[in-house]
């Protein structure tokens, strides 16, 4: 998530009260903003966005909901921008590119370089947040007295016109933009398979931008505008509109005067943006308290509100109307006004209390039988390991000699080459082991008790979950009669009728493996002494005997299904 | 045989009749007052007398090492000395990793491995032998330290017939970081005359040595000649063979407390397929679909197999309304198109909300409190702090009663609990819970740790699974809290284990 960095002295003077940083800091954490640290040069506010409050993403936004909180002004912060006169007709032919676009004037800004910094990490963080890397949303800004209004939003051909990009010298198609300009080659996946592409241009002709991807150069915005035009364009209405919103709230707040842009839509279809109306809900009290756990009056929560910055009344018959402001796109149910009640009376003010209701415990049988089976091992001597799920079919298959039997579960998108596959048995994390520990004092014995996956076509999720136990010993005399009595150990302590039968299968040397049979004859599981082979290729020059059973049938799982190999 | 004979023996066959009270405790097994005692009473009698003399003692200091510090400067030289054998005194703050050298210059040159000329040192031909291994006396000497609290000078002469102890002994007085030097009084016992004869008259009487025995057998113990023997005297101040119990891994241990937390709290333990749904383990949750989560960068989809059965028609109706409408829950919902294509596909669960919420599914009735502890999978490359697969545990509570203060006091006892001893709770945001909240304990000498996340599930996730009732919700990692408990600064560790790690790890803090 994205760091952003506030300087504490602006925030102050926008808050109209002095707090050190730390008080800052702690207060922001109560209102739930992730707060880093306090950087040690600048003294700035470190803070991790937290992508649905794109309204608390700048210094702005933060000092608002700061002057609520501590009472400096509370309620819904008002926003009646004049119109400006200015009109951008929206052309046909980019419904399938991206057909909405909202738009505003700001007037009368005095900036330096701390206010251009403050509104360039915002756009740039509202891209992120509310744009999602500007699908959803791209924000132009530009120097108003260098265009000439109206303006026009419409498609153009990939070589249709030309124009100098931001950061360029030379006029340049839309196609070469996207072709040779960093921000172009960047964002053109946004504009895959559009055959016209969009742009926003002055009554002149002149180009203001080719969203989403770059501005124009002759609009820049300098230290020394005073005057700008903003806009936003996405491929649906309310992203759009809540980013423009959050946009407008912030200018009017750094002392700008803010009005309103008419865009008229191919189909006459006129909006006045930005649209600062808030959205009205009605709260019940009993609601509330019943969420949060206290009792308080319409009244109360009202005042929690208010400091919130919402406008809050109570209505005659007790239930609480709130406006919620343009600017906020995470208000979508009742419950979320009141987490914002819990906070503004404070998470730190609630006192924990438990649950009276009595609920008998149930432990899952499985799990209690493998407690067991972990105390018969580890009394056995053994230590057990926890090896990953995630594996190879190298690592599954080849390296034991086993032969993959296209059964097992298989990522779409692995992130490594040695985890493309759940693994379908324990042999290997054991294996594994041995091979990190070779220069480890003799014996070793280990024990793994672990799931295993392989398809199965009628499980629900197409796949079904093994639960197994392995064992290995690994010492200079180990050898098929020591895993035969852990086996038989295992059989007498935990009830298991297994038998062993001859059963030559890798990795293990023929004649020196047996197959574990259960009650009903199938197999259980394998048990051997390990191919030489494969002890050359795990770096072993050390006997090593493995077993493995399959215990989920055995330990009275109703939902395990047969074994297969 | 009382002890008194028993010295009295040993010194009548030690060298000169005599023998240090060390030397007799060693050869006897007995503890210094018994063999004092034992003195006492022989110079009392008149056998032996006791003398007292006083010696130099070595210890190794502070900074004791196997070799001087000049050594080790002399080895690093040595491999980037060149023809001329001379080199910059300036050059040797960086050879030597030291920012100041006086302290090696002084005992390089002291030692006359090397002369000073002007700004350089110059390799002697003694030096040279020193370079093919030739010790100094001061150095045999130091090296004889090794392992022991204190050495006498008396006995390092005896280990080192030839070289001169004392020339050695007095270039180290004043190193006290390296070796200290103090004096100290040894007590030793001569017989006399009247004690040889006595010693010779207990040899002729023939008090039988072999009647002292090591070990007791079942022969001795079936003859009953135990009662004739005396048993030797161990030295049980020595150390034993290191031997070690088969133990449980110490992930599963801490995945045993937490269950045995949570069923001490009337929880009842539920599980869900590793290999989920996008429908369960993000589409009931109320997680759209087009979330950053969900993407193919964060989240691992399968190939094979690659489509889920969804479940009842009704449920998927209820939720595809929810996220495109709010449906019946009160809620504006998401405002897109919900596609039953994308809820198919197959994943690696992301986290085991997906089991708490199919059990909140098959029954969504109050009052209900359940938990799961399981493996999870998230698209991030592998380092000290994060692998593609960790446990995590999840919990939910359906009840009349559940609100924010009982979320706080549920999750305040389990860690408590859990060894924290305080439990904080601050406003966070996750998609499926509202309110949310993150959780830190506070682990004592660890200070402050985040646990994970929790809060109230939205009404979008419970009405449309049909819970009459609010759900208390939370998620919490299981590696974090295992790698400070057993101090493992690397994940990697709990899952490539080193035996020798496993067999230390202590069962008991």
């Amino acid at each position: 998530m994205p760091v952003v960095s506030i300087a504490t002295d602006l925030l102050c003077q926008l808050m109209g009260r002095r707090l050190e940083a730390e008080e800052l800091g702690r207060i922001l954490t109560e209102l739930g903003c992730d707060v880093e640290g306090i950087d040690a040069q600048t003294g700035a506010l470190k803070i991790n966005l937290l992508p649905v409050r794109p309204d608390m993403f700048d210094v702005c936004g933060l000092a608002r909901c700061l002057k609520g909180y501590l009472g400096i002004e509370t309620g819904l912060p008002e926003y009646r921008f004049p119109d400006s006169g200015i009109r951008v007709e929206v052309k046909p032919g980019l419904e399938k590119v991206r057909q909405f676009i909202a738009a505003a004037v700001a007037r009368g800004l005095r900036l330096d370089d701390q206010l251009v910094g403050v509104i360039m990490d915002l756009q740039e963080n509202l891209h992120w947040g509310l744009g999602r890397d500007r699908r959803r949303a791209s924000i132009g800004i530009y120097d108003l007295n260098t265009v000439e209004p109206d303006f026009t939003y419409g498609p153009v051909l990939p070589d249709g016109v030309r124009f100098v990009p931001l950061g360029g010298v030379e006029p340049q198609t839309p196609a070469e933009i996207l072709q040779t300009h960093p921000k172009g080659q960047a964002y053109r996946h946004l504009l895959q398979n559009c055959s016209v592409y969009p742009l926003l241009a002055d009554r002149r002709g002149e180009v203001l931008s080719m969203p989403p991807i770059i501005n124009s150069e002759p609009t820049r915005v300098s230290e020394k505008t005073t005057d700008l035009f903003i806009d936003v364009t996405g491929p649906e209405p309310a992203a759009v509109a809540k980013t423009l919103a959050v946009i407008a709230a912030v200018f009017a707040d750094l002392g700008a005067r803010v009005e309103r842009v008419t865009v008229i839509y191919p189909d006459n279809r006129r909006e006045h943006t930005p649209d600062m109306t808030p959205a009205m809900m009605v709260l019940t009290g009993e609601e509330t308290c019943q969420v949060i756990g206290i009792s308080l009056t319409p009244e109360q929560i009202a005042g929690f509100l208010q400091r919130m910055r919402y406008g809050a009344r109570v209505l005659p018959e007790g239930k609480i109307q709130v406006l919620v402001p343009a600017y906020r796109s995470d208000v979508m149910h009742t419950r979320d006004l009141i987490e914002d009640v819990a906070i503004g009376y404070g998470y730190h003010n609630l006192t924990p209390a438990l649950i009276p209701t009595l609920t008998p415990s149930r432990p899952l049988p499985l799990e209690e039988r493998c407690t067991l089976l972990r105390r018969a091992m580890t009394g056995l001597g053994f230590i057990e390991i926890m090896s990953l799920v995630l594996s190879s079919p190298e690592a599954q298959f080849e390296r034991l000699n086993l032969k993959d039997d296209g059964q097992t579960v298989v990522l779409e998108n692995p992130i490594s080459i040695e985890q493309r596959i759940l693994r379908r048995h324990l042999l290997t994390g054991i294996m594994d082991t041995f091979r990190l520990n070779s220069t480890q004092p003799l014996p070793q014995k280990l024990f793994e008790i672990g799931d295993v996956f392989r398809l199965n076509p009628a499980a629900e999720t197409g796949a079904q979950t093994q639960r197994r136990l392995g064992f290995g010993i690994a010492d200079a005399q180990a050898g098929f009669a020591d895993v035969r009595s852990v086996i038989e150990a295992l059989a007498r302590e935990m009830d298991w009728p297994l038998k062993l039968t001859a059963d030559d299968r890798m990795p293990f040397i023929t004649g020196r493996s047996a197959a574990i049979i259960d009650e009903q004859g199938a197999t259980a599981g394998w048990c051997g002494e390990v191919h030489p082979e494969v002890l050359e290729r795990f770096g072993l020059t050390v006997p090593v005997v493995l077993a493995e059973i399959e215990i989920g049938r055995l330990l009275g799982d109703q939902d395990a299904l047969p074994p297969l190999r | 045989m009382n002890i008194e004979e028993s010295v009295l023996r040993a010194l009548s066959s030690a060298p000169d009749n005599r023998a240090s009270v060390n030397e007799l405790v060693a050869q006897l097994g007995l503890n210094q007052s018994l063999i004092m005692a034992a003195a006492v009473k022989l110079k009392e009698a008149g056998l032996a007398e006791i003398l007292e003399r006083e010696y130099e003692e070595l210890s190794p200091g502070r900074d004791w090492s196997e070799k001087l510090p000049e050594r080790v400067a002399l080895e690093k030289l040595g491999a980037v000395l060149g023809l001329t054998a001379e080199i910059e005194i300036a050059r040797l703050p960086e050879l030597l990793a030291r920012p100041d050298v006086r302290a090696e210059v002084k005992w390089l040159t002291r030692k006359g491995w090397f002369t000073r000329e002007r700004d350089r040192l110059v390799l002697t031909e003694k030096g040279r032998q020193a370079l093919a291994g030739t010790l100094e006396p001061d150095e045999l000497v130091n090296r004889e330290l090794k392992g022991r609290d204190g050495v006498m000078v008396p006995e390092l002469q005896q280990h080192l017939a030839g070289v001169d102890v004392a020339a050695a002994v007095g270039l180290l007085r004043g190193r006290d970081e390296l070796v200290r030097v103090r004096r100290r009084v040894v007590r030793s016992l001569k017989l006399t005359a009247a004690g040889r004869a006595a010693a010779a008259q207990l040899e002729r009487s023939g008090a039988r040595t072999e009647d002292e025995i090591t070990q007791l057998t079942p022969e001795l113990l079936a003859s009953g000649r135990w009662r004739m023997v005396t048993f030797r005297r161990y030295d049980v101040t020595l150390p034993a063979r290191v031997i070690y119990p088969g133990k449980e891994h110490p992930l599963q241990r801490i995945i045993d407390e937490v269950r045995r937390a949570f069923l001490e709290m009337g929880f009842e333990e539920t599980t869900s397929p590793v290999v989920e749904s996008a429908f369960w383990d993000f589409d009931a949750l109320f997680q759209p679909q087009d979330h950053p989560a969900r993407e193919m960068q964060d989240t691992f989809y399968l190939r094979l197999p690659a489509r889920a059965r969804l479940p009842d028609k009704e449920l998927i109706k209820r939720v595809k309304a929810t996220h495109e409408n709010g449906g019946a829950t009160g809620s504006h919902g998401w405002r897109y198109h919900w596609h039953p294509e994308t809820a198919e596909r197959l994943l690696l669960r992301t986290h085991t909300t997906a089991a708490t919420i199919r059990a909140l599914a098959q029954n969504p009735n109050p009052p209900r409190r359940v938990f799961c502890i399981g493996k999870v999978f998230r698209r991030e490359n592998m380092d000290a702090t994060h692998l593609p697969e960790f446990i995590q545990i999840d919990g939910i509570i359906i009840d009349e009663s559940a609100n924010l203060r009982t979320l706080f006091g549920t999750l305040t006892e389990f860690y408590r609990k859990m060894g924290a001893r305080e439990v904080r709770f601050r406003p966070s945001y996750f998609p499926y819970t509202e309110p949310s909240v993150e959780v830190f304990a506070n682990l004592g000498r660890l200070g402050w740790v985040e646990m994970g996340g929790a809060g109230v599930f939205r009404p979008e996730v419970t009405i449309p699974m049909g819970c009459p009732s609010r759900v208390l919700a939370w998620g919490l990692g299981l590696e974090r809290l295992a790698m400070l408990r057993f101090g493992v600064n690397d994940i990697r560790k709990l899952y490539w284990a080193d035996i020798n790690w496993l067999r230390e790890a202590k069962l008991c803090r």
